[in-house]
């Protein structure tokens, strides 16, 4: 995500599912407030199995964030992902935030609580938020206990790239 | 610093939040907004235009928006819509109808302000038609219905981390009963990968209140919080209590005692805020005593959790329990619908007794997951477990080293060499050493004073 990267330093790797660039691009602006060398992919909802498959053959230690769809077929979807997480790698750290502009007040207080049940342990407050949390990330080192024992080989990182 | 200097920082820094704040806002807003500078040039769109655009946000600043049609080559049809119309007056507004790329039609409009290079150009929407989200009541029921099914699931894992033999695992379960049946707050100290997590959803699946009923369990991962993510984590939580004291939420406190100590007092704040509709569950790396001790919990929040301590003890010190555990993970694991495999074989079970379990119970359920996976009949086999379990080897084999000096000297190196390996893995921290090793912080100090005493002898 940042090429000025330290080597003494934990990476993260943050994987962002949503629809457009806007979170992708947000995370990736990030790294200018941290040194930490961490990477960034991106994936649509649609791929959220692709997603999966590769966090079970990972060794890293990883950030999901998913950008929460209005409507309630794909946010069901969405849900299915984050339980799907959580029972594959429980200590995966899961953010959301809501899609702009489509959700009303009480339809999302109602459903950011079903996802923080399932697993989303931040709701990113807008953009900005990600940097907070990036910055956090970065002083914790917490990797080491992000990460668990995988069996399977590990996938090489791949700094900023997305999956159309 | 100058009394001068020191107003102008103040004032900076209040305009940094002022903008960030006005940003915020319109960030939020389901209308949309964006501002061309006197050059045309967009230095401010919000969320709403993005996607109303359709485009990638970052890419979009900057871009030249002429009425003229002089677009350039990039994003000309996001040009030509976002373009202030030429005959607005200096002072003046106009209403348009606009269609994005993506076809969809907005009302926008046009206000046109200041003068020479402070000239702005203002364009807001307004007047159509939003889309707010809605659940039907059949995707309610679906919600409800998944949201179910995962409660259910995960706490049945954490009735296989309490499951054993041991006195450890009787008494994990007698503390998880009481936990479920009592609404006060409640800590949970575990090493790296003990389940703690699991075992605060079982508690909370077993409580009057939990389960099918309406108290939902809200995670909050406490060391990523500031003061706006944390308001922002919890205001669905608040929402759903809305002041009706009938409505109960319970918060897992995931890593208190790596958290800001502003964070947990204001995350006790809320809790006293709405009184006794919240119960606090937190997840602690060490007991809270010693947390407080070395200023990592505040006075506030070691108070509220020292009072019901619940310790989950890491598989090391329980290995009793791993064919029971082992067992029920296959079992889960079949009732799932994964794999053949329906009972562990002796020899594979004992590798696993073997075996040290750094990571613990969520190593050990990793590992079945992976032999369920891999084994091609009803009985797991040494063969399909990890080959970090099978080619694990006690190390036995190296021959007896004499001893040297007398009976003294050696304990007194075997000591200190358990002290320094307990620190080790302590990262260092004297009470946790000392707490792992059974003994007081003060003698494990001693004992070290005593150590480079000698050495420097």
């Amino acid at each position: 995500m940042n090429s000025n990267t330290t080597d003494d330093l934990p990476g993260w790797n943050w994987h962002i599912v949503e629809s457009g660039q806007r979170w992708y691009e947000a995370v990736r602006a990030a790294g200018q407030w941290h040194p930490s060398p961490d990477t960034v992919e991106r994936w649509k909802l649609g791929q959220a199995a692709a997603l999966i498959d590769r966090l079970d053959g990972a060794c890293q230690a990883c950030v999901l964030l998913w950008e929460l769809p209005a409507d309630a077929r794909g946010f069901l979807d969405a849900l299915a992902g984050i339980t799907a997480v959580a029972d594959l790698r429980p200590r995966v750290i899961q953010l959301a935030h809501p899609e702009a502009g489509g959700w009303n007040r009480e339809t999302w207080h109602e459903c950011g609580m079903a996802v923080q049940e399932a697993g989303v342990s931040v709701l990113l407050a807008d953009l900005w938020s990600v940097r907070v949390v990036a910055r956090r990330l970065g002083q914790l080192g917490r990797s080491a206990s992000n990460e668990r024992t995988r069996y399977s080989p590990s996938q090489p990182p791949i700094t900023g790239s997305t999956h159309s | 610093m100058s009394n001068e200097a020191s107003q102008t920082s103040a004032r900076q820094s209040i305009q940094r939040q002022m903008s960030r704040i006005l940003s915020r806002a319109l960030d939020s807003s389901p209308e949309v907004v964006w501002v061309l500078d006197a050059k045309r040039t967009l230095i401010y769109f919000n969320r709403a235009a993005a996607t109303w655009l359709g485009v990638a946000d970052e890419a979009l600043l900057g871009l030249r928006c002429q009425p003229d049609g002089e677009h350039p080559v990039r994003l000309p049809e996001v040009a030509a819509c976002l373009a202030a119309p030429a005959d607005l007056d200096a002072g003046g507004e106009l209403v348009l109808t606009l269609q994005s790329p993506t076809g969809v039609s907005r009302e926008v409009r046009f206000l046109r302000w200041g003068q020479g290079a402070g000239e702005l150009f203002l364009a807001m929407g307004g007047g159509h038609e939003v889309r707010p989200a809605t659940l039907e009541s059949v995707e309610r029921a679906h919600l409800r219905e998944q949201l179910s099914a995962w409660r259910r699931h995960r706490s049945s894992w954490g009735g296989v981390v309490a499951a054993g033999v041991s006195r450890a695992s009787a008494r994990l379960r007698g503390q998880l009963q009481i936990a479920a049946e009592a609404r006060h707050p409640f800590a949970i100290v575990e090493q790296r990968g003990c389940g703690g997590e699991l075992i605060a959803r079982r508690i909370h699946e077993r409580s009057p209140r939990g389960g099918e009923s309406a108290d939902p369990l809200i995670v909050v991962d406490m060391p990523l919080m500031d003061a706006e993510l944390l308001e922002a984590t919890l205001s669905p939580g608040a929402a759903h209590l809305g002041g009706d004291r009938a409505r109960t939420v319970t918060l897992l406190l995931r890593a208190v005692d790596e958290s800001p100590l502003q964070i947990q007092d204001l995350v006790l704040e809320f809790a006293h805020r709405v009184s006794t509709s919240v119960r606090l569950i937190g997840l602690f790396r060490s007991g809270v005593a010693t947390a407080f001790a070395t200023g990592e919990v505040s006075d506030a929040m070691s108070q509220v959790m020292a009072v019901t301590e619940i310790k989950v003890e890491p598989l090391a010190a329980r290995p009793e329990d791993i064919p029971l555990m082992a067992a029920a993970l296959v079992e889960q694991r079949r009732a799932m619908g994964q794999g053949l495999a329906e009972r562990i074989s002796r020899a594979a079970m004992d590798l696993l007794l073997l075996y040290p379990w750094p990571d613990n119970f969520e190593e050990l359920d990793a590992a079945i997951r992976h032999a369920v996976l891999a084994c091609r009949s009803a009985t797991i086999v040494p063969e399909d477990l990890p080959l970090a379990i099978r080619s694990f080897r006690v190390r036995l084999a190296q021959p007896p080293v004499p001893p040297e000096g007398n009976l003294d000297e050696a304990l007194r190196r075997f000591e200190l060499d358990k002290i320094r390996q307990s620190l080790e893995v302590a990262d260092g921290n004297r009470s946790e050493a000392a707490r792992r090793l059974g003994i007081s912080r003060a003698r494990l100090i001693r004992r070290l004073g005593e150590s480079e005493a000698q050495d420097s002898v």
